[in-house]
């Protein structure tokens, strides 16, 4: 806390300068003995109110009691100010928790205008760098917050909320402005697939290799040896991984151990999505015609036959979203994922579907007749065909702010997800893109060129690569 | 008993509608303690009759808002939407205003402090540090240099 001599000056009458010391005693004490000591006062007292605002300023690690309003009675010889202009330094004169409750609602619409107020005095200044009150706007800027106290713990420092705030801003803007570095690793073969997360990247490869290089240095456990074709899909969840190959099977592995777990070997074709919904149940979608539901056991939970070759598969809780060539289809599983029931269909695309992905309100589906189309799951209509690719969309994610897309000439696209318009090439062209996946900082791509390719908007280099 | 008695700090009596008054977090946990008959006026030694008159104001207009599910992040967001009677209910100086916080949250009436506390913030929002100065009567207590150094360090969001 600090007191500062020469204090603010509201726009009061010189009779009350003379009196800091008193008045600012009396914002601060007198709250109990307030009733009696104003019970003379008049209706309009609170206009006074100011007269109580030339005080030295309160200590701001103190939290009073909420001041009292009917303190000012013994201000009385204040109520010449200029009534027009009343002007009152709230943040001053507030305890601290409201000052701190006001700076986050200016903060939470725009955060220039509180960075603006801590240029304002060395109060305001203490007020808006409070660490809880950056914390709170982290909170609300950005939903997942789990990534930043692994990241700070991983590398060992810990940062000022208000510092993550301002990189999670910059990184922000950069996606916006569509402003990346291009990082490109050479690998041995050709990665088909990849996934990742704040702990590691995992990717499949042509050969039927798996690698986990663990984060952030990006040192590689021991390559995942089983399949004996190329991966075409995986995902992780925890320790434990699954990959779907051209050799027809799916295997279950925990990762920290580098070990398979399960063989499944159920597909008849090749395995070309898989994707996890809660509780550790998984999906599989194969050219043999078929969607099945596992669980991490290795059990089959429920078998769909779609009659057409399954490129892609999405669930999220008991809905399971697929395709019956172009058309999209969302099924209900039933509670214990036993069975499942045709919910809607999507009827839009010119020719087969070859990735999708679901949220709790929208489908996004990339087609071979290389438009994206958003559809409404409500009412199962199309909200908008984006067009733009020259050749078939291979792979897709999108959150509520933007959908990223890559097609089989290379191209890299970002969409507005708000406006469902194009907001620039990432990528104009290049190998084949097979998959990718982004987080608020990165997109990853394989592509078949035996590159690993990763598009940070992140400003930090290295270390820093995933925050 | 569906009208209740409070007395402000400066001795003024008010009648208001029970379900009004329960409102404020404050006044109901005293009804409940006091398992008063309505015959006694409640004290609220804190507040003024002025502040009190407009607290009371608030509370009959909205006593009958429909309890809202604990509002989430997203929505709390949303300031601009505050409503056209609520607008004009803030519509006060920055003493009145400064009050009916103090009062708000003495007297636990979460959106009512939330409403006001956005006012506070609606003038903030948009300006530059001279304008909240000018705009809160407040005089800059940074050296030259370290205005300097303040600036620098929150300089990151303008848009350039």
């Amino acid at each position: 806390m600090d007191l500062v001599a020469e204090d603010i000056q509201p726009s009061v009458s010189n009779s009350s300068k003379n009196s800091n010391s008193s008045s600012s005693s009396s914002i601060i004490n007198n709250n109990n003995n307030s009733s009696s000591s104003s019970s003379s006062s008049s209706s309009n007292n609170s206009r006074s109110n100011s007269g109580a605002n030339d005080s030295d300023r309160v200590p701001s690690d103190d939290t009073p009691a909420p001041a009292a309003p009917a303190a000012e009675p013994n201000e009385q010889p204040a109520d010449e100010s200029d009534a027009a202009v009343m002007r009152v330094d709230f943040l001053q004169l507030l305890p601290r928790e409201l000052g701190l409750l006001v700076l986050r609602l200016v903060g939470e619409s725009d955060l220039q205008s509180l960075l603006h107020c801590a240029c304002v005095s060395r109060q305001w200044k203490d007020l808006a760098e409070d660490n809880q009150l950056w914390r709170s706007l982290c909170v609300a800027f950005d939903r997942p917050l789990i990534w930043r106290d692994r990241a700070v713990a991983k590398l060992g420092r810990v940062e000022p909320w208000r510092t993550t705030m301002r990189r999670r801003w910059q990184t922000h803007q950069r996606w916006r402005r569509g402003e990346f570095n291009l990082f490109t690793f050479p690998v041995s073969s050709n990665p088909f697939t990849i996934s990742f997360d704040l702990d590691q990247v995992i990717s499949g490869y042509d050969t039927g290799d798996v690698i986990v290089a663990k984060l952030p240095r990006g040192q590689a456990l021991p390559t995942f040896k089983g399949h004996t074709m190329s991966i075409r899909s995986l995902r992780f969840v925890g320790d434990v991984l699954v990959t779907g190959s051209e050799d027809n099977t799916l295997r279950i592995w925990s990762i920290a151990s580098a070990s398979c777990l399960h063989v499944l070997e159920a597909h008849t074709s090749m395995v070309a999505c898989v994707r996890f919904g809660n509780d550790g149940i998984f999906c599989s979608g194969s050219w043999d015609q078929t969607v099945k539901v596992w669980n991490t056991e290795g059990q089959m939970l429920c078998n769909l036959n779609l009659e057409a070759p399954v490129n892609a598969v999405y669930l999220l809780g008991h809905s399971l979203a697929t395709h019956h060539t172009e058309l999209i289809q969302i099924y209900t599983l039933s509670s214990d994922y036993s069975s499942a029931s045709l919910h809607s269909t999507m009827v839009g695309h010119l020719d087969e579907v070859l990735c999708l992905q679901m949220d709790e309100e929208n489908v996004v589906s990339g087609s071979m007749d290389k438009t994206i189309r958003v559809w409404r799951r409500s009412d199962s209509s199309c909200l908008s065909t984006l067009k733009g690719h020259s050749r078939p969309i291979s792979c897709l994610q999108f959150n509520r702010d933007r959908i990223v897309s890559g097609d089989w000439n290379g191209s890299l696209r970002v969409w507005d997800f708000a406006t469902f318009t194009p907001l620039y090439i990432l990528i104009e062209s290049g190998p084949s893109i097979s998959d990718l996946q982004f987080n608020d900082s990165v997109i990853m791509l394989s592509a078949d060129d035996a590159q690993s390719r990763v598009c940070d908007f992140s400003r930090l280099e290295n270390e820093f690569l995933f925050l | 008993m569906s009208q209740i008695k409070l007395q402000s700090s400066d001795g003024r009596e008010f009648t208001v509608d029970a379900k009004a008054a329960k409102m404020s977090e404050t006044i109901k946990n005293m009804l409940e303690d006091l398992g008063g008959d309505g015959e006694n006026a409640i004290p609220v030694p804190n507040v003024t009759g002025a502040i009190l008159e407009k607290v009371i104001q608030y509370c009959l207009h909205h006593k009958d808002d429909v309890a809202k599910p604990e509002e989430d992040e997203t929505k709390a967001k949303k300031q601009e939407d505050i409503d056209s009677w609520d607008a004009d209910f803030c519509r006060v100086d920055q003493g009145t205003l400064f009050e009916m916080i103090l009062a708000a949250n003495y007297l636990d009436i979460k959106p009512m402090l939330d409403l006001t506390c956005k006012t506070v913030a609606n003038m903030i929002r948009g300006k530059t540090p001279d304008e909240i100065r000018k705009l809160f009567n407040i005089k800059s207590d940074f050296s030259p240099e370290e205005e300097e150094q303040v600036k620098k360090e929150n300089d990151w969001c303008e848009e350039k």
